[in-house]
């Protein structure tokens, strides 16, 4: 993405989960930085910068947001809403991972505006195929807002 | 054949369905005939008995030709007519005969009475009155004529006499047959006329008798009302059912107005719905229901009906059971989409939490085999203790799980035991954590006695007190205070466990319940505890909340559990 070093926002509550997104990922040469928050609540004081994000420069924009469902304190939903009703934040792709599969969970995030719904999938194999295609599509192939 | 066709000819018209004009008919016939057989029979004895002459032909031959005319007529309907004509004839005959005869003196006179006698059946009073003026006026006629020697003198044999008293008696004789035929259709028809109208009043009697029986058996109150001569609605009649909205002696007396039994209810709105059905329009129904704290006590339908011109009815359906039963299956129904959301919320949870493991142990595993063949051996060690661990929590859900699905199903005994007993046992199972943390403790003496199943109301107050404790946060003087106040349910009793630790915030108060949710992810356990105790409280019929200010303000977890009718056993009472 033009030399400009891409940054990832990880909201993830489950530090294994988190720990195998971050070391797929790193795989990639695309992603250059990982930013991991384990809460909704956290979350949101990062993207708003509020708490101890409140200095800029320790919570850049990100250019993706990887988002779990199932937050403790504030739910994943509820931060994909902020974020979609925020006139600043709104047009960051912001990607659903989650291990739910439930059909409520799947359209009231689509009425919330996500931009991609992912099931993480049970398997080493597949668990590293899903973070190759999903990184090399969405900040590779995709043209993504400046 | 002959003499059939011939009687067939001679017999008079018959008028179907008017008896009356049939036997006029039939009395005309046999006048006409007789005139026609009686004059040429007179006429032809006159003769030859040497009396009379080319007159006498004449005469009798015109009134023979008028009386076939009168037969044609008769046939075609024209009774009165036929009877007005021959009349005339007749009487011209007789004047001309009498004024031949020589005057009112001779026997031949009497024919003016016959002939007011038939005049007066064929044609009513006005025939009696006018056929009699004529034999006056015309005897006066006559005796005027006399006088002024007008008249021939008085020629008539013994001979001529019979002949015409036999006449006379001929004519009364057919008058009299006929009037009593007459007489005879109307007391007939009277009869019967009198016959069908108390069949009919019998009949009429059997089937009100029937309607109201029916009326007075059916469990639906009705009220008949009538508009009486000023247009106002009154009671006519109410049966046995529609006393019961009422008190003994407030049941309107028949006679009462609409307004004034309205008004006595209570219920004077619905006054114009009487009055616009009776007079013509739509039937009106209105439902209404009586409901005591939440539960429909009585309800009535009633619907306003028109009875017929003038009349209206009031009917009252008791449709208690009913809406009773639509609102217990109402209620069953809500109860049941809950019950539904909840298994469908605890399917959601447990796979997804099941799930989450299984990714991390299958997920890491693919680590560990890179990191043996990359011979990384701290990174292998560091990933197979994730494994290990992910299959700790695995088993730790499934534990938990287990734990859960039993409380629904096996409850032990409900015993009688002293809430204070339950306190005292939980706080020996967490000695250990409130001694550790220096948490004081205050418990209410003397709490109500509960029935319940006393190892599970333990595992109640440990789970309780054991979250207070570990949500202390950062307070300096820890503090915990069980205790109990009035619920108003009279059949249960609110306990609490207060602390002034870290609080929860509003928006979490539902939610702290929900099956492994937990508000801190660093925390430990699988957040199965407050569900749990969720699930023990429902299990006891009760209900479970939380009270919190919020972050930093402490929390007071409340339930209800049912008091025991029954005092604690003695020694139990801490």
């Amino acid at each position: 993405m033009n030399g400009e070093p891409v940054l990832v926002l990880l909201i993830e509550d489950n530090p294994d989960h988190a720990e195998l997104i971050i070391r797929t990922m790193s795989e990639h040469r695309i992603v250059n930085h990982i930013n991991h928050v384990s809460d909704g609540q956290q979350a949101l004081e990062y993207l708003f910068h509020q708490g101890i994000y409140s200095d800029p420069a320790s919570s850049p924009r990100p250019h993706i947001i990887l988002l779990d469902l199932r937050l403790p304190r504030v739910d994943g939903l509820q931060v994909l809403d902020a974020i979609k009703q925020d006139e600043e934040l709104k047009i960051i792709p912001v990607v659903v991972l989650t291990t739910s599969e439930a059909e409520k969970d799947i359209a009231r995030a689509y009425d919330n505006h996500v931009n991609s719904y992912l099931v993480k999938p049970v398997g080493f194999e597949e668990f590293t195929k899903l973070m190759d295609d999903m990184g090399y599509y969405w900040l590779g192939w995709n043209t993504n807002p400046a | 054949m002959a003499i059939k066709r011939l009687i067939a000819l001679l017999a008079p018209p018959v008028f179907p369905g008017e008896e009356e004009r049939t036997n006029k008919a039939a009395f005309l016939n046999a006048i006409l005939y007789s005139v026609i057989l009686l004059g040429g029979a007179g006429a032809a004895a006159i003769l030859l008995a040497g009396g009379g002459g080319i007159d006498t032909i004449l005469f009798t031959g015109t009134t023979i030709l008028v009386a076939f005319f009168c037969l044609w007529l008769m046939r075609r309907g024209s009774i009165r007519t036929a009877s007005l004509i021959i009349l005339i004839v007749l009487w011209g005959l007789f004047t001309v005969i009498v004024a031949l005869a020589g005057g009112v003196q001779i026997a031949t006179f009497g024919c003016f009475g016959v002939l007011s006698l038939i005049g007066g059946f064929l044609l009513g009073y006005r025939g009696i009155i006018a056929s009699v003026a004529a034999a006056v006026l015309t005897g006066l006629g006559l005796y005027l004529a006399e006088m002024a020697g007008l008249l021939p003198p008085l020629q008539i044999d013994s001979l001529t006499a019979w002949i015409v008293y036999s006449v006379i008696f001929i004519f009364q004789g057919l008058l009299l047959y006929y009037g009593l035929r007459a007489l005879d259709i109307i007391i007939n028809r009277w009869r019967n006329e009198l016959w069908e109208r108390r069949r009919m009043e019998d009949a009429l009697r059997i089937s009100e008798d029937r309607f109201r029986r029916v009326i007075e058996a059916l469990p639906i109150g009705i009220y008949l009302f009538d508009l009486n001569e000023d247009n106002r609605l009154v009671l006519r009649m109410s049966n046995p059912a529609s006393t019961q909205g009422f008190q003994k002696d407030q049941h309107p007396f028949m006679g009462t107005s609409v307004e004034e039994i309205l008004a006595g209810l209570g219920e004077s709105e619905m006054l114009e719905h009487f009055y616009s059905v009776v007079h013509g329009g739509e039937p009106f129904t209105k439902e209404r229901s009586l409901v005591e704290s939440g539960k429909v006590t009585l309800a009535v339908e009633e619907r306003l009906f028109s009875a017929g011109p003038r009349s209206m009815a009031a009917a009252f359906v008791d449709i208690t059971r009913f809406k009773q039963s639509e609102q217990e299956r109402e209620s069953l129904i809500r109860e049941l989409e809950a019950k539904n959301a909840e298994l469908e919320r605890f399917t959601y949870t447990v796979s997804h939490d099941l799930k989450s493991p299984l990714i991390t142990i299958r997920g890491f595993l693919g680590f560990i085999a890179r990191d043996a063949q990359s011979g990384n051996i701290e990174r292998l060690n560091a990933d197979l203790n994730r494994v290990s661990e992910a299959t700790t929590k695995m088993q730790q859900l499934l534990d938990d799980l287990l734990e859960l699905s039993r409380i629904g199903r096996i409850i032990n005994t409900p015993q009688t035991v002293s809430f204070n007993t339950i306190v005292r046992d939980a706080l020996e199972l967490v000695a250990g954590q409130i001694a550790a943390r220096g948490v004081q403790v205050t418990v209410q003496p003397d709490m109500p006695a509960i029935s319940g199943d006393r190892a599970r109301l333990v595992e109640v107050m440990q789970n309780l007190l054991d979250n207070a404790v570990k949500f202390m946060g950062s307070q300096l003087r820890p503090h915990i205070e069980v205790g109990s106040r009035l619920c108003d349910q009279p059949e249960m009793c609110l306990f609490y466990v207060k602390d002034n630790g870290q609080g929860i915030e509003p928006r979490f108060h539902e939610t702290v319940f929900g099956l492994f949710n937990k508000l801190d992810a660093r925390s430990e356990g699988t957040g199965v505890g407050l569900a749990l105790v969720h699930r023990i409280i429902n299990v006891h019929n009760g209900k479970i909340w939380v009270e919190s200010e919020g972050e930093g303000m402490g929390s007071t977890f409340c339930f209800t559990l049912p008091v025991s009718s029954k005092a604690a056993p003695p020694g139990e009472v801490k």
